[in-house]
């Protein structure tokens, strides 16, 4: 067993921390994320606000903390609804191919060819915003992706001995599916799971960012630099926490889906 | 390479006509109806019901659609709400701005991108080589807006060299159009110069590696005809894929940078309906950034088939 490259673990180790730093902020953060502190308003980073204080006074470094939970949560939960309906779907056209495969591979080429941001503007626009609507819209527009790795990862396994193996023995197809082709598809799947995530948290904070995500008080990433623009002169520290910890959040997930991709399939890992 | 043309065309035709469809009906399949939503806190049964006569939506879904899409393809994409004009002269407006903002975001993406790429396959390993990696995983991991903030910050607030907000109409000279172009244009291409550049990498890479390349360095050809003639040529064609493809991410970035920047193209003027709840300018925004993704697309695929001789001489249709 070869370990995986230093870059992949270090990008896990730092992505664990914000996790950790996230899930923990109710007892890592120095302040609660929506306490004032009047007298020290765009107070600069000190050592009372690591970070800074935003425009009433929040501390900056702790409405980050907070904000991470949000801006993961919209990774997380939009990657697994993409996840639910897109690797059933995948399997299930790969494995049976025909017209389901044909119509379902059409429909996916018809939602692909659409701008991403606009097909969730769309679904955002008409009805009032928040987090987990967001999270739906993302994750509606990952099946196709996602269904479309499965699929092509699957038409690679259904001519493999084991699969011929369990349609000889009479298997259901369910259990096909489940217990053949995805304990085998896993590891394109988990990949391309781990590059979603970034892109759900990219997506997730340009909607806060325009205003039709996270709604104040309550502020994830995108919003936080949004708020900042008014004080990029007078307190520019405002846009720096956020705008790092989202940098790093989602440098950290495409190395480590990059190094996976690298790691579990041995063909890349000759060309390199 | 007709019968492709005619199918790509046709492929186009449909996914529009879907997309006006889509956007369309979200305007009314969903719970809160338009003019619950554009009369918030003011919606009593009476007012929705005025609204929605006004606005002729009891009429029957079909007949709505049909007197929409019609108008659309009269080029006429109907009136504003807010502003209260015609949707046509303010929209073209809109996109010709965002138009030359994208295309010359993309004209320094190809040349930059494709040059950072071919430098880094050719020193693959070197410390060049690791630099351009670098900068490619962070320029795809940051997002386009906090880019424009960052060279706002550096250019606008500390250098001050450069305009960071607002279009520089031509009448105020040259200068002052092409010093508000920079930024956005700047942090529009920053993104997709990181995509181009690793993707020219690793198909230069392969192109580098194969028989014909290593046969014209035994043949004693320079190496810079070499990497230019003949592995070049044939790393280029995945990554006019990819161009179109980033046109794609450009049509979502452009609506950011626009935003950040108050650059008055056409993703300001979608932002600006939707916060708005102006629907028919916000379908007709929608609609007309698909269609442009739409063409983008096959663009791509006709200037593929040009260049890949396989599709050019009908063996694959696809």
């Amino acid at each position: 067993m070869r370990l995986p490259p230093w870059r992949v673990i270090l990008a896990g180790y730092v992505l664990a921390g914000i996790v950790v730093a996230a899930a923990g902020a109710d007892w890592l953060a120095p302040y609660p994320f929506d306490e004032l502190h009047v007298a020290d308003r765009l107070h600069s980073p000190s050592l009372a606000y690591l970070a800074g204080t935003d425009e009433y006074g929040r501390d900056v470094l702790s409405r980050t903390l907070y904000g991470g939970r949000l801006s993961l949560f919209l990774g997380v939960a939009a990657t697994g609804i993409g996840l639910a309906a897109g690797v059933p779907l995948g399997l299930l056209a790969g494995y049976r191919r025909g017209l389901l495969d044909e119509v379902l591979m059409r429909a996916l080429d018809v939602v692909m060819s659409f701008p991403a941001l606009l097909l969730v503007l769309l679904i955002i626009a008409v009805t009032p915003p928040g987090l987990g609507k967001t999270a739906v819209a993302v994750g509606i527009l990952f099946v196709a992706p996602i269904a479309r790795v499965t699929r092509s990862v699957t038409l690679d396994l259904v001519t493999r001995e084991f699969i011929v193996a369990a349609r000889a023995r009479g298997e259901r197809l369910s259990y096909i599916l489940r217990r053949e082709l995805l304990p085998n598809a896993w590891p394109a799947i988990v990949v391309e799971g781990s590059l979603r995530v970034a892109f759900a948290i990219l997506l997730g904070a340009v909607l806060s960012f325009l205003g039709f995500g996270v709604q104040p008080p309550a502020a994830d990433w995108g919003l936080m630099i949004n708020n900042s623009r008014d004080f990029v002169e007078t307190a520019p520290w405002l846009a720096l926490a956020p705008g790092a910890a989202m940098s790093l959040t989602v440098i950290a997930v495409s190395l480590l889906g990059d190094g996976l991709r690298e790691y579990l399939d041995p063909r890349l890992a000759y060309r390199q | 390479m007709t019968l492709y043309f005619v199918q790509r065309l046709a492929a186009v035709a449909g996914v529009i006509t879907l997309m006006s469809v889509l956007v369309f009906l979200a305007t009314h399949a969903l719970p809160a109806t338009i003019a619950e939503v554009m009369l918030g806190q003011y919606a009593t049964p009476e007012t929705v019901a005025a609204l929605e006569t006004k606005l002729g939506l009891t009429r029957p879904l079909l007949t709505q659609y049909w007197e929409w899409a019609s108008g659309v393809l009269h080029g006429d994409l109907g009136r504003s709400l807010v502003m209260e004009v015609p949707i046509v002269p303010v929209l073209w407006t809109a996109l010709g701005r965002s138009a030359v903002l994208g295309a010359t975001a993309m004209t320094v993406v190809s040349v930059l991108g494709i040059a950072l790429g071919v430098v880094a396959a050719v020193r693959h390993g070197r410390v060049i080589d690791h630099l351009a990696s670098g900068f490619t995983i962070v320029g795809l991991s940051v997002p386009e807006f906090f880019w424009g903030l960052l060279l706002i910050l550096l250019f606008g607030s500390y250098l001050r060299l450069l305009p960071t907000s607002g279009y520089g109409t031509l009448d105020k000279g040259a200068g002052s159009y092409v010093a508000h172009l920079v930024l956005p244009v700047a942090t529009l291409a920053i993104g997709l110069l990181a995509h181009v550049a690793r993707l020219t990498r690793s198909s230069m890479l392969e192109a580098l590696d194969t028989a014909y390349v290593k046969a014209a360095r035994a043949r004693g050809l320079p190496e810079w005809a070499v990497v230019t003639r003949h592995a070049l040529r044939n790393a280029l064609l995945p990554t006019i894929t990819v161009l179109a493809q980033d046109i794609g991410f450009l049509i979502g970035g452009i609506v950011a940078v626009e935003t950040i920047f108050a650059y008055p193209g056409i993703g300001r003027l979608l932002v600006y309906a939707l916060e708005r709840h102006d629907l028919p300018l916000m379908q007709a925004a929608i609609l007309v950034l698909t269609a442009v993704q739409c063409l983008a697309n096959l663009a791509a695929d006709l200037l593929y088939a040009l260049f890949n001789p396989q599709i050019r001489y009908g063996r694959a249709v696809a």
